[in-house]
């Protein structure tokens, strides 16, 4: 959680009083709750979808499914897991949809646009980011989704396997056969290093 | 080392743009999306009279004051009522009384043979005509032509000499063909050792026409 949301929930109160709340029908409970959670929850819909676009309007989605099955959290897990988790599931159910695999251009021109002022130096640092950022587009959508979870946003196992539903040790599995699968692709850059 | 060198790729590579602040965004779907649900009866069943109102639109007009026209014939949905308006009684009650009536005779076939006129019984002396017998050139026969109608054949049967009891006999008939309406008229007659025979053939008697009829003419007087 960010400064931003960390500020608004010490003026609203804590999650589980604002979730309370919430599920009675107070708006503006829910509201506090949007605002202390939103930039996480964007956060990980870009890096599974790759562009502003899609992540924006999967984070509007995401809270608004939120609100209309808030009745039935029962609390098993933490309000942010279950609030990752219907954002997983968006993002997964439209990259079925689409069946597209590659990073979208906006996503480069993001990358490129604070290099265009930088030296030679960032500019090699960018391009190995854009290799990066296309190979992890290129795995699969269920494989993808463990290297954002654990290596991009350092969520335990436990919470990985609750946000998708399956076991540790199935997190644990998928999550080295996502590494095994993006090793091979940037086998260049890890030689030079190695080298 | 290659696994720390990937991990540390993939933090290198993780930028992620300033997220916009949607709270506006969704509070405002929130409330449209309330609103629909609290509305959402009104809707429905704005959609079904909006249904029944097309529906009545297409019926044709004769078909909307005639009801029966719109009931509809359920097959299979109700039991069968006839079982249950009609009470069981006993088989005695509902059988008719009946006669004991013998049994009808059959009805009896009539077959009609159509045979041929049966021969005028004669006696064994009697002429015959056109009946070929193995004595006919030995019979004393005598053809007379009686006013040029020939005679072609005529066939004599005497009486046997037991049965003679005189020098004199005579015989005749007369035939009457009802088809043709001709009358043949035959007698044979023995006096000693002469025999003489008559037949004539006379077409049909014209008989007088009927007074009134086409063929009755009143001659006129002088």
């Amino acid at each position: 959680m960010d400064g931003r949301g960390q500020r608004l929930l010490e003026l609203a109160g804590s999650v589980g009083e604002l979730v309370a709340r919430a599920q009675s029908g107070d708006a503006r409970a829910f509201d506090a709750l949007v605002g202390a959670h939103q930039d996480r929850v964007f956060a990980l819909a870009y890096r599974m979808m790759g562009n502003v676009e899609d992540a924006a309007d999967i984070q509007q989605e995401a809270f608004v499914r939120a609100w209309r099955s808030l009745r039935k959290f029962r609390g098993d897990a933490s309000f942010a897991t279950w609030l990752h988790r219907i954002t997983v599931n968006l993002c997964l159910g439209r990259k079925r949809r689409r069946k597209e695999e590659s990073l979208e251009p906006s996503v480069e021109a993001e990358l490129a646009a604070p290099a265009e002022a930088g030296a030679p130096a960032q500019l090699e640092i960018l391009e190995r980011a854009i290799a990066v950022r296309k190979a992890i587009a290129g795995l699969p959508a269920h494989y993808r989704v463990l290297i954002v979870l654990r290596d991009m946003e350092d969520r335990p196992f436990d919470e990985i396997a609750s946000i998708l539903g399956c076991s540790v040790q199935s997190a644990r599995t998928r999550e080295s056969k996502a590494r095994k699968m993006l090793r091979e692709r940037l086998e260049p850059y890890l030689g030079e290093e190695s080298l | 080392m290659n696994e720390d060198r990937l991990s540390e790729l993939i933090r290198e590579s993780d930028h992620v743009p300033e997220s916009p602040d949607c709270r506006a965004a969704v509070m405002e779907r929130i409330r449209t999306s309330d609103h629909r649900r609290s509305f959402a009866w009104a809707y429905a069943l704005a959609a079904i009279l909006a249904a029944l109102a097309t529906t009545w639109a297409f019926i044709p007009r004769a078909q909307r004051h005639n009801p029966v026209v719109n009931v509809v014939k359920r097959a299979h949905s109700e039991p069968k009522q006839i079982a249950e308006r009609t009470p069981l009684t006993p088989e005695v009650h509902r059988k008719p009384a009946t006669r004991q009536l013998p049994d009808a005779p059959k009805p009896r076939r009539r077959y009609f043979v159509r045979l041929s006129p049966r021969p005028t019984p004669r006696p064994d002396n009697a002429v015959a005509v056109a009946e070929p017998t193995p004595d006919v050139k030995k019979a004393p026969v005598e053809i007379i032509p009686a006013n040029d109608r020939p005679i072609a054949i005529a066939i004599v049967k005497w009486p046997s000499k037991e049965e003679q009891d005189s020098d004199t006999y005579s015989y005749g008939y007369t035939n009457r063909d009802v088809r043709t309406g001709q009358t043949t008229e035959c007698r044979v007659k023995r006096s000693g050792d002469s025999v003489e025979i008559y037949m004539e053939s006379k077409p049909e008697a014209n008989t007088p026409p009927m007074k009134g009829s086409i063929g009755y003419e009143t001659k006129p007087s002088v």
